[in-house]
C-alpha cells in the first residue's frame, strides 16, 4: 500500500519565524517581541504593515450527504460565473447578504465529483475527509489527519499556545465515523463538545488589557499551573523510564499532551491588542450536551457558540488549526420543520438521479428539498463562521475545508461528495469559482470499480496536498491508499 | 486472511453485498469462520482503539499453559512471603511447577477508565461530584471500559486538569481534617507530612522520595505569597493527575524471578484485587493482609475477595452489574434513540428500561443463581414500572420481582432488544452479531474489513423485516458470513425495534415467521419457535458457559487481543473443568480468576 505523505521524509518540524514577525521584532526590538503578550500586536502591525496573517485552517464535516439536484452547477452557469441564490439551492447562505452582511460568492469554491476513497460503510467515513485513508480492520483510519499533520508533525502550531483544537456538536465517541482530526497511526482524537470547555482551552488566562489586578491573578494561575505540569510531566517520565518500549507509548501520548497544555501557561496574557482581539464572555453552561441525551434541541445554540469562540481565537491568533464536527436537528419540533429523525426520515428517504450519482435514476423531486433544507442549514454555519471571520479581520488569512462523508445518502455512497473551500487563503487559492470534476465512472458503466480502466476517480486526497502546499509544504502525496494514482497529486485546479 | 483479502481486492475491487454483478465461487472469502479463534469485535460501535486489530491466529491450542494442571481452586505453590514494609517488599513468590512464563501477561500499567476514577477520587476525598462522567468516554476493547488501551490524550488532559482544580477546591473545607497542622509555624512540615499519608493512599503504595520531594515544591509555590491551605490545594491537584494516580501498575519491584517471570508487588496485588471487584482502590484491611502475605496464596486471594464482595458495597454491586451489562452492549440503552415516529412511547419507556437492566442484573446477582443460566433464562424480571410490565403482556408483579410468561432473560428485555436495532426498525443483524460474538464467541469479521460495501435494504411495506434481510442468504458473497448471524437474530423478529411485541404476530399484515434453526456444530444446535425457546438453550448451554468464562477474562484481564489469546485459552479449559455448577458462574468465574498464577505474575514483555 502507498502510505507516504512526505515528500521529504527527512523533513522536521520547525518552528517558523514568520516575514510578519520578523518586521515586528525590527520595529519594536526582540526585548519587547520576547513578552508573551504581543501576539495580537504583532497581528494588527502586520495588518497595517500590509503584510498577511498566518494562515489558519478550519475542517468542516457536515452530515446526510447532499442533495445533489440543489448543489450542482445548473445550466447556465459557468466556472466563475453562476447562481446560488435560485430557491432550494443548498449554497444559498453563501450569498445572501440580507442574512449575513454580506454576499461570500467570492470566498468559495465549491466542488463536484470528488470519491471519498474510505473504502467502508458512509458512516464510517468522516474521518478519510481529512486523512485521505482507507478505514481498516479496526474501522480507523492509517495515519494522522491534514491538520495533525500540519500542526503537530510540521510545527506551524507550536507557535500559539493551543497547538489546534477539535470541536464537535453533540457526540464526543472516538470512531471513524464521528471524528475529523486524527493523531498518528490514524487514531481518532477526542473532540471538545462543550463550549464552556472550548472556551476554558483556548481563552483560560488570557487577559487583554492593562488591568493589574486581572494581569497579577493571571500571572498567579501561570505560576501555578507550570509547577503543576512540571510536576506531572516528571512524574509522568519517572514511570516511563520504568516502562518496556512498547509500553512506553501509552504514556509518549500523554507527555505530548502535557506538552501542549504547557503552552498556555508560558504565553498567558496579552496586553495592548488590537481590536479584532478581545476576549469573548464565557458561555453560559448549557444544560445538555450529547445526542440521544435531550441535547437535541441544544445543537443549534451549541454550534452558534463553538463558531463564536473559535472565530474569536483564530483572531487572537490562540491557535491556526481546528476542526468542527456538525450534528443534525433530529427531534420533534426542529426548527427546519423537518422529520424528527433526519437520518431515517430525510437522509434515507432522498432518491437522487444522474446527476449526484453518474448512473441512470428517475428519482423523485420531492425528496431532493427535505435534504437540500438540511444542507442549508448546515451551509449556513459555514457562512456564519465565515461572517464572523470576516468581522474580525481574518476571514482573508483563513481557509476552510468542508466535507460531507457520504454523496448520496440513501446509498451510503463516499462518491461524489460535495466539497467547499472557503475564506480567502491567503490568496493561495482562486476563490469565488465553482468546479466541476468528471464523473469517476463513465454512463455506460455506472457501476465501474477503482482498478478498472474507465475508471477515473478523483479523490479528497488531492485537496488535501493542495491544501498542504498553500500552507507552504512541500509535499506531493498525502493519505493511504493502495493505488498511488489517489495519494499523488495535487487539485490543481484550485490554485 | 489478509493476504487472501488483499488478491480478493486486486482481483475484484468493490463488492456491494447485496446485488452484486457477479457471482464469486464459494468460500472465497474467509472471514467467517465458526471455529477458531476469537476476534474482539471490530464493530463500527464497538471498539474504538488498541491493539485488538489484526489478523487473528485463532489458535485454541491450550498447551502452552502449564498451568490448566493446577486448575483447581486450591493453593498454588506459594511460599510464605517475606514481605516488608515500604513500596519494595515483595512476596516472589515463585509459579506453580510447570507453569510456562509465556503464558503470563506481559508486565505493563493501564489507565484507569472513567468510572475507576470517579470511585477513586471520592474514595480519597469523599467527593460526590463524578467528573469522570463528563470526560471523553472511555475507548472499549472487546465491549469493555476496563482495558489497557486507554490513553491521556489532549483533551483528556485538560478535563483532568479541570476535573482536579474542581475536587480540591470542593475538598477545602475538610482541610483541617485531611491535613490538619499543629504547629503552624512549621507548615512546611505539616505539609510534609500530609503529602505523606496523602500520597500513598492516592498512590495506592508508599511513596519514593523524588514523589516527595516534587509534591513539596508544588506545595511551596502554592503556598508562596498565599497560605497553607493554598498549597495543599495545589498538592491535591497535581496529585489528581499524576502517573501514580491515574495509573494502576503491574510491572513489579524491578526484580525477575529465576524462571524469567515477574511477582507483582502485595501493593499491586492488592489494587489488581480491588479494582477487579470493586472499580475502586484497596481497603485498609486488604493492604495489611496484602503486607502479611496472604495474597501470595490462591486462597488468601479467594477470601479477600469473598470479603471485599460483601465489605465493599455497592462498590461491588456496581462494578459486577456493569461488567454484565457491558459484556451484553446494555449500557448503551443509555445512548440509544429511537425514530420518535415510529416508535414515540420509547423516549417514556427508556428510563425504565434502563432501570431493569441494572436491577435484574443486581437481583440475579444478590439473590439467585449469579450466573448465566438466570442472566439469559430467567422467566422474571425486576421492574415497578407499570408501562414496561404491560408492555411485556402478561407479568404480575410480586415483591419486586414480575413473573414474565413471554419474556425470557436480557435477551428480551426491552434494553437489548432496543440496543441491537435501527432507530426505525428492528434487524436480524445487531442481535445476530451481538449474540454470535458475546454468547458463541464467533469470529465475526465487519463488512468494511472484509472490502463489501453494505447497501441495507430497502423499506418495503409488502414484507416483513426477515423477509427483507434473507438476501443475505441469497447472495453468495454475504452469506459467508450471515449464515453464523442471522438464524440467531431471526429468532426476535417477534419484537420490534424498541422491543415491542408486533401485535397479533403480524407485521405488514404478514405474519411473521420467528422459528430458526442453528446449525453451527455446537452444543446449542436445534430448531427453536422463538427467541424465548432461544434463549432457554443457550442459558443451558455448556459452550455458553466456556464463552461467559472467555467474556469475564478479557474484562477481568483488561485486554482482549493476540497477546493474551493463549492465557484466555487456558483459563476457558481451567472452568470447562469445574463443576457443571460453577460455570458461568460470575463469583466462581472470577475466584478462579484470582487463584492462578496469572493473577500474580507478569512476564517481561
Amino acid at each position: 500500500m502507498s502510505s507516504s505523505f512526505l515528500r521529504h521524509p527527512a523533513a522536521r518540524p520547525v518552528a517558523r519565524t514568520s516575514v510578519h514577525r520578523r518586521s515586528f521584532i525590527k520595529a519594536v526590538g526582540a526585548g519587547l517581541a520576547a513578552l508573551p503578550f504581543c501576539r495580537p500586536i504583532e497581528n494588527s502591525f502586520a495588518q497595517s504593515a500590509g503584510e498577511e496573517l498566518p494562515l489558519k485552517f478550519i475542517g468542516v464535516y457536515h452530515p446526510h450527504g447532499i442533495s445533489a439536484e440543489y448543489f450542482v452547477m445548473q445550466g447556465s452557469d459557468s466556472e466563475t460565473s453562476f447562481d446560488i441564490a435560485y430557491e432550494n439551492c443548498v449554497l444559498q447562505p453563501f450569498d445572501d447578504a440580507g442574512t449575513y452582511g454580506k454576499s461570500f460568492k467570492d470566498k468559495i469554491i465549491a466542488i463536484e465529483g470528488i470519491d471519498l476513497l474510505s473504502n467502508a460503510n458512509g458512516h464510517d467515513s468522516a474521518s478519510t475527509i481529512l486523512t485521505g485513508s482507507r478505514i481498516e480492520g479496526a474501522l480507523k483510519p492509517q495515519n494522522s489527519s491534514l491538520d495533525q499533520f500540519l500542526a503537530v508533525e510540521r510545527g506551524l502550531g507550536s507557535d500559539t499556545r493551543v497547538t489546534s483544537i477539535a470541536l464537535g456538536v453533540g457526540d464526543a465517541d472516538l470512531t471513524a465515523g464521528l471524528s475529523l482530526s486524527c493523531g498518528p497511526g490514524g487514531e481518532p482524537l477526542s473532540k471538545v463538545i462543550d463550549p464552556v470547555e472550548a472556551f476554558d482551552i483556548l481563552f483560560s488566562g488570557v487577559v487583554i488589557g492593562d488591568d493589574p489586578e486581572a494581569q497579577a491573578i493571571a500571572e498567579r494561575q501561570r505560576r501555578l499551573g507550570q509547577s503543576l505540569i512540571d510536576f506531572v510531566k516528571g512524574d509522568v517520565e519517572r514511570l516511563r523510564s520504568r516502562l518496556a518500549a512498547e509500553e512506553q507509548q501509552k504514556l509518549d501520548q500523554h507527555l505530548d499532551s502535557l506538552r501542549d497544555i504547557e503552552k498556555q501557561f508560558s504565553d498567558s496574557s496579552s496586553g495592548g491588542g488590537s481590536a479584532s482581539c478581545a476576549v469573548p464572555s464565557r458561555p453560559a453552561t448549557i444544560e445538555k450536551l450529547r445526542r440521544w441525551n435531550g441535547g437535541e434541541p441544544f445543537f443549534d445554540a451549541i454550534t452558534d457558540a463553538h463558531i463564536d469562540i473559535l472565530a474569536q481565537a483564530l483572531a487572537c491568533d490562540i491557535t491556526r488549526f481546528s476542526t468542527l464536527f456538525l450534528a443534525d436537528l433530529s427531534y420533534s419540533g426542529n426548527p427546519l420543520g423537518l422529520p424528527a429523525d433526519n437520518h431515517g426520515g430525510v437522509a434515507h428517504t432522498y432518491s437522487g438521479t444522474a446527476v449526484g450519482t453518474g448512473r441512470t435514476a428517475a428519482g423523485s423531486a420531492s425528496t431532493w428539498v427535505p435534504l437540500a433544507q438540511f444542507n442549508r442549514y448546515s451551509y449556513g454555519k459555514i457562512a456564519r463562521l465565515m461572517q464572523r471571520l470576516d468581522s474580525f479581520g481574518v476571514l482573508d488569512s483563513s481557509l476552510i475545508y468542508a466535507s460531507t462523508d457520504m454523496g448520496d445518502p440513501a446509498m451510503h455512497s463516499t462518491r461524489n461528495v460535495a466539497s467547499l473551500i472557503a475564506g480567502g487563503a491567503n490568496g493561495k487559492f482562486r476563490m469565488g469559482r465553482r468546479i466541476r470534476i468528471d464523473n469517476d465512472c463513465p454512463a455506460s458503466n455506472g457501476w465501474c470499480q477503482e482498478g478498472d480502466a474507465d475508471n477515473t476517480t478523483v479523490s479528497n486526497n488531492k485537496i488535501l496536498v493542495a491544501i498542504a502546499q498553500a500552507f507552504g509544504e512541500d509535499i506531493d502525496a498525502f493519505g493511504t491508499q493502495p493505488n498511488s494514482d489517489n495519494t499523488n497529486g495535487a487539485l490543481t485546479e484550485l490554485f | 486472511m489478509f493476504d487472501s483479502r488483499r488478491r480478493i481486492q486486486a482481483a475484484l475491487g468493490w463488492r456491494r453485498c447485496m446485488g452484486a454483478l457477479l457471482l464469486l465461487p464459494l468460500g472465497t472469502l474467509t472471514g467467517c469462520s465458526s471455529e477458531g479463534g476469537i476476534r474482539a469485535g471490530d464493530y463500527a460501535d464497538d471498539d474504538a482503539s488498541g491493539p485488538s486489530a489484526g489478523p487473528n491466529s485463532g489458535t485454541t491450542d491450550a498447551s502452552t499453559n502449564g498451568s490448566a494442571g493446577s486448575s483447581s481452586n486450591t493453593g498454588s505453590g506459594g511460599s510464605g512471603s517475606s514481605v516488608t514494609s515500604g513500596g519494595g517488599g515483595t512476596s516472589n513468590t515463585p509459579l506453580p511447577d510447570g507453569t510456562d512464563p509465556v503464558a503470563l501477561i506481559p508486565a505493563r500499567i493501564r489507565r484507569l477508565s472513567n468510572a475507576e476514577y470517579d470511585a477513586t477520587a471520592q474514595a480519597l476525598l469523599g467527593s460526590d461530584t463524578r467528573p469522570g462522567e463528563s470526560f471523553a468516554p472511555d475507548a472499549r476493547q472487546a465491549g469493555f471500559t476496563v482495558n489497557d488501551a486507554q490513553r491521556v490524550d489532549a483533551v483528556l488532559v485538560k478535563q483532568l486538569f479541570a476535573a482536579a482544580e474542581t475536587l480540591a477546591a470542593e475538598a477545602r473545607p475538610s482541610f483541617g481534617e485531611l491535613a490538619p497542622c499543629g504547629s503552624p509555624d512549621d507548615a512546611e512540615g505539616c505539609a510534609a507530612d500530609f503529602i505523606e499519608a496523602f500520597g500513598s493512599k492516592a498512590y495506592r503504595r508508599p511513596l519514593e522520595a523524588e514523589e516527595a520531594e516534587g509534591l513539596l515544591a508544588v506545595y511551596r509555590v502554592g503556598a508562596e505569597g498565599a497560605s497553607y491551605e493554598d498549597g495543599i490545594e495545589l498538592t491535591i491537584r497535581a496529585v489528581l493527575q499524576s502517573a501514580g494516580f491515574l495509573y494502576l501498575t503491574e510491572l513489579g519491584d524491578g526484580s525477575q524471578n529465576a524462571d524469567g517471570s515477574i511477582s507483582l508487588t502485595p501493593y499491586e496485588l492488592a489494587n489488581s484485587l480491588s479494582y477487579l471487584l470493586t472499580a475502586g482502590p484497596p481497603d485498609q484491611a486488604l493492604v495489611d493482609a496484602a503486607l502479611a502475605g496472604k495474597l501470595g496464596t490462591a486462597e488468601g486471594r479467594v477470601e479477600e475477595l469473598l470479603r471485599l464482595r460483601d465489605a465493599a458495597r455497592p462498590e461491588s454491586d456496581q462494578r459486577l452489574v456493569r461488567l454484565i451489562r457491558e459484556w451484553l452492549e446494555v449500557d448503551r440503552i443509555e445512548s440509544t434513540a429511537k425514530d420518535s415516529n415510529i416508535y414515540g412511547s420509547f423516549e417514556t419507556l427508556k428510563p425504565a428500561m434502563t432501570s431493569e437492566s441494572y436491577d435484574f442484573v443486581q437481583t440475579v446477582l444478590e439473590e439467585s443463581s449469579g450466573d448465566v443460566r438466570d442472566f439469559l433464562g430467567a422467566d422474571w424480571t425486576v421492574s415497578g414500572d407499570g408501562e414496561l410490565l404491560a408492555m411485556y403482556e402478561g407479568s404480575t408483579a410480586s415483591g419486586g420481582r414480575a413473573s414474565l410468561s413471554l419474556r425470557r432473560g436480557m435477551l428480551n428485555q426491552g434494553a437489548f432488544l432496543a440496543v441491537h436495532a435501527h432507530a426505525h426498525e428492528s434487524t436480524p443483524v445487531l442481535r445476530g452479531v451481538a449474540i454470535a460474538r458475546r454468547l458463541a464467541c464467533l469470529e465475526i469479521a465487519s463488512p468494511a474489513s472484509l472490502n463489501i460495501n453494505v447497501v441495507p435494504p430497502v423499506p418495503d411495506p409488502t414484507q416483513t423485516t426477515r423477509e427483507r434481510f434473507a438476501a443475505h442468504t441469497a447472495d453468495p458473497v454475504c452469506v459467508q458470513c450471515h449464515k453464523l448471524i442471522d438464524p440467531f437474530g431471526n429468532a426476535f423478529e417477534l419484537f420490534d425495534g424498541m422491543g415491542q411485541l408486533r401485535p397479533d404476530g403480524k407485521e405488514n399484515g404478514r405474519d411473521i415467521d420467528s422459528s430458526t434453526t442453528i446449525s453451527l456444530g455446537a452444543d446449542f444446535d436445534g430448531t427453536y419457535a422463538d427467541s424465548n425457546q432461544l434463549a432457554e438453550a443457550l442459558a443451558n448451554s455448556p459452550s455458553v458457559r466456556s464463552c461467559f468464562a472467555r467474556q469475564l477474562f478479557r474484562a477481568s484481564v483488561a485486554r482482549s487481543d493476540d497477546s493474551v489469546r493463549a492465557a484466555e485459552d487456558a483459563f476457558v479449559t481451567e472452568i470447562e473443568a469445574l463443576p457443571t455448577d460453577q460455570q458461568g458462574n460470575v463469583m466462581d468465574t472470577l475466584i478462579s480468576y484470582v487463584s492462578g498464577p496469572l493473577f500474580t505474575h507478569r512476564r517481561l514483555p
